[in-house]
């Protein structure tokens, strides 16, 4: 059974056809700027993968907190297990 | 007033062209039954339209753009000619029926299967036309004016007649003219619907050849060519000359179409252009197999012949396609045949031969009436 | 500097959010009147509630037109008011001397979203009808244009994003000063759909409550729907036969950030090279230019950058500013020429349309912000509109008789 973060790495991939094996990506590789150069456009794709994916919806009201959010892999996984626990 | 000779200096050239002969995938189950044929990219071209070390996805159009205007750019440096700058000095012009429409469909679809909150955002960015456009700005640094022209098949040929103008004008040193199409499975659907295409999968034959049956009309296509264009005068010896571009739209919806007035039409443009039928190696014809359109341009191909005896005539959507900026094919074709005073194997002529070609008359016409004459001179 | 024809504004002709007629719009802007509402074109659960620039009334009805998209009437009847603004006859040009340049984005695009929706949900192959996709192309609306007014010369639609209307202005007049034309029916058109509103907010770029340019609280933009059509010949054409000219079009400026897909250059280099163009070709200094009617769509990208480029471009005197996106929105392709027009009627009627929405100016922004409805001595206005891509466009009006330019 596949882990939260490899799960998100394969919808990532796909979500923004990117060019690259999902298991090549590191849990901690920064996905902005100097690691992955993904863009703030890229940012709300992501969002919106994770809200058709994983049920979890990104407001303007996290705005505050996007950059600690969307660092990384591992940063996307501990949203989505935050916000998959508050909801249950 | 008389207008201004549209002219301009072809720098160099560049195309991605599909595969040469059509190409069979299963056509989308809830729309037909069978097959459908189009002329696609073949997959070495597409693999090596992919930009390398380039991690994020790029839009079927924007590969198309940017691997027509590098090996433009290519050429440049095999001529030994200054390619043109990044900055300001260097516009670009696009002509292009229905840019990233894949994206723009990926993301309707998207919306449709998994409601409003799942939008994908970075699809909606490159749905806009004029993204194949800013993606060669980015990709190549050129700052000057970008223009998306998206007007059917006098696409093309606006981005042509503009970057031209403005390169006379000195707006820029050079202008970058790029006529694309990315053939999209929703375009396919929209053509079958609409009676265009044809479930004959054998490569369209204009004018000669096996003949497709009446109703069978044509095949779908896809492509690129990238033209670096300068001012009349200013390259001591530019691949060839634009010495002409006239496209013009019918003022009725689903015109008749007749030869005589598309004689009429040739004959004023040429008249304008200061051009002897004569004097053209070549005329091109924009001809795509449907059997309606055929009848017309046999009919005026039989007149042009009659005007100048020795004029040989081609086609060459037998290798493309049709799609509405493939003339931006027929015109890299042509100017390849004026560059090297000899035949590119894709023309097929018809009739007469070609000798020494030093100029190409090229003349296209679609189903719905728009029509155009480009003349390339050496 | 080569002697180029003058290119004049002979016509108008829009539909927006604040009205049917140029009066109507005037009229609307005059007593400040918002046009922004809850949407009501069709159902959205996400963006149902957001205030967009939506035109009431039945556009079908009004365009004359047997069938076509929404956006094809609106600019079948922009470009109507504007044929009759202009006193145009059939005997006023040549048929093949008539050409017609429209900015467009979306066309029928409500065509595809239908079809898809039928596709995808429904499965009902056996429904589906390639009539159904006839008119979902944008080049649709020109091609109208040109057949109800036979303008059998130059044609084509530019989708250059939201400066499209800009660019189109800007290809009417390479048209006439090329000589190619000599009338030239140039604008913009859009309407709203599931895509763009959608897209937009999928994006957060749109304002729950409303756009508020240059505001210190802005929330984002207000999608908005309409055309704008303009006359232009050239000068000589117009005196000819003997038309009114509403307004000089003496000069533009286009050109392309190439910094990112949908966000400008910081600094608003590519916006202030665009307007030094227009300047340069009108032979006027930046302190010629009395008002500017700013893009000013209220995200928190735009406004900043836009301001950064006309403190930089005219610095100690710089013009009075307004965005009028409170009273229609944002009309994306139509942008451009509707708000070139509401800068024409600013010189036509003397007086400067107001910036609504603004609560408290955004510190960061330094603009003179005009807020009420001011009549004002107006010579000289600039419109300028950014868009996707890095496009920028800038059209500079003089009012005519003043224009002199600096030697």
């Amino acid at each position: 059974m596949a882990t939260l973060e490899q799960q998100i790495k394969e919808r990532l991939v796909e979500s923004l056809g990117l060019k690259i094996a999902p298991e090549a990506i590191g849990d901690n590789t920064p996905l902005f700027g100097e690691g992955l150069g993904l863009d703030s456009v890229d940012l709300l794709e992501i969002a919106a993968m994770l809200t058709a994916h994983f049920g979890v919806e990104i407001t303007s009201a996290d705005s505050g907190r996007y950059k600690e959010i969307f660092a990384s892999i591992h940063s996307l996984a501990d949203f989505v297990r935050e916000r998959q626990a508050a909801n249950a | 007033m008389k207008p201004v000779a549209c002219t301009a200096d072809i720098v160099a050239a560049g195309a991605v062209r599909p595969g040469p002969t059509p190409v069979t995938r299963p056509a989308p189950a809830a729309v037909a039954q069978g097959d459908w044929a189009a002329y696609r990219l073949e997959t070495a071209t597409e693999q090596a339209l992919a930009i390398p070390g380039r991690i994020k996805r790029m839009g079927r159009g924007q590969e198309l753009a940017i691997g027509a205007v590098q090996r433009a750019l290519d050429g440049c440096t095999a001529q030994g000619i200054e390619p043109p700058v990044r900055g300001a000095s260097t516009a670009v012009s696009v002509g292009t029926a229905w840019a990233e429409e894949g994206d723009e469909i990926t993301f309707l679809e998207n919306l449709i299967k998994f409601g409003e909150k799942a939008a994908k955002p970075a699809f909606f960015v490159n749905s806009v036309k004029n993204a194949l456009a800013s993606q060669l700005a980015l990709t190549f640094g050129f700052q000057g004016e970008n223009q998306t022209f998206a007007h059917d098949a006098l696409s093309f040929e606006s981005a042509l007649w503009q970057g031209a103008h403005l390169l006379r004008a000195g707006r820029a040193r050079h202008a970058v003219v790029c006529g694309v199409e990315a053939l999209v499975a929703f375009q396919e659907i929209h053509g079958h619907l609409l009676g265009w295409y044809g479930t004959d999968s054998s490569p369209l034959a204009p004018l000669v050849g096996t003949k497709r049956a009446a109703g069978q009309g044509t095949l779908p296509g896809e492509g690129a060519a990238a033209f670096v264009l300068a001012a009349p005068g200013t390259v001591a010896s530019p691949l060839a000359r634009l010495s002409f571009v006239r496209a013009r739209g019918p003022l009725r919806r689903e015109p008749s179409l007749a030869a005589g007035q598309e004689l009429a039409f040739i004959d004023r443009a040429l008249d304008d252009a200061g051009t002897r039928l004569a004097d053209a190696g070549l005329v091109l014809l924009g001809a795509n197999g449907d059997p309606g359109l055929d009848a017309i341009y046999a009919e005026v191909a039989r007149g042009l012949t009659a005007r100048a005896p020795g004029v040989a005539v081609g086609v060459y959507r037998h290798r493309t396609g049709d799609f509405a900026t493939a003339s931006a094919l027929g015109f890299e074709s042509a100017v390849r045949a004026v560059a090297h005073r000899t035949l590119p194997g894709e023309v097929r002529i018809l009739t007469g031969a070609a000798g020494a070609i030093e100029r190409v008359v090229l003349y296209h016409l679609s189903s719905a009436g728009y029509h155009s004459v480009m003349i390339v001179s050496a | 500097m080569t002697a180029r024809p003058r290119v004049v504004v002979t016509g108008m002709g829009m539909v927006s959010a604040a009205g049917w007629t140029l009066d109507e719009t005037w009229e609307a802007i005059a007593q400040g009147r918002e046009g922004l509402r809850a949407l009501s074109l069709f159902e959205s659960q996400r963006c149902g509630k957001l205030p967009v620039g939506e035109v009431t009334g039945d556009p079908a009805r009004r365009s004359g037109l047997a069938s076509g998209s929404r956006s094809d009437h609106f600019a079948v009847w922009a470009a109507r008011q504007a044929y009759a603004d202009a006193g145009l006859d059939p005997g006023c040009f040549a048929a093949d001397r008539g050409a017609v340049v429209l900015g467009a984005l979306t066309g029928g695009m409500v065509f595809t979203e239908e079809f898809l929706t039928r596709l995808h949900l429904d499965q009902l192959a056996d429904r589906v009808d390639g009539k159904d996709l006839a008119d979902r192309a944008c080049c649709n609306s020109a091609d109208r244009i040109a057949e109800l007014f036979g303008l059998g010369g130059f044609r084509t639609t530019v989708s250059n994003a939201c400066a499209s209307g800009g660019a189109a202005l800007g290809l009417g007049c390479d048209l006439i000063e090329a000589g190619e034309a000599d009338v030239v029916m140039a604008g913009g058109v859009d309407s709203l759909n599931r895509v763009v509103l959608n897209g937009f907010n999928s994006l957060m770029l749109v304002s729950p409550d409303g756009c508020r340019p240059f505001d210190a609280e802005r929330k984002g933009m207000s999608v908005g729907e309409g055309a704008g059509v303009l006359i232009l010949e050239s000068e000589d054409h117009a005196r000819g036969r003997g038309a009114r000219v509403s307004a000089w079009l003496a000069g533009r400026g286009n050109t392309c950030d190439a910094h990112h897909v949908s966000a400008p250059q910081p600094e608003g280099k590519g916006l202030r090279e665009a307007m030094r163009l227009a300047l340069e070709g009108a032979g006027l200094l930046p302190g010629a230019v009395d008002y500017i009617n700013a893009h000013g769509t209220g995200t928190a990208d735009n406004d900043p950058v836009e301001a950064r480029a006309i403190c930089s471009l005219f610095g100690d005197r710089p013009p009075a500013v307004s965005s009028t996106k409170r009273f229609f929105g944002h009309t994306l392709a139509a942008a451009g020429a509707i708000e070139a027009i509401i800068t024409v009627l600013a010189l036509e009627h003397q007086a400067i349309p107001p910036n609504l929405g603004l609560r408290t100016m955004d510190p960061k922004v330094s603009l003179s912000l005009v807020t009420e409805y001011r009549v004002a001595k107006l010579d000289v206005a600039m419109s300028t509109s950014l868009g996707f891509g890095g496009n920028n466009s800038a059209v500079l009006f003089c009012r005519p008789g003043t224009w002199q330019a600096t030697p």
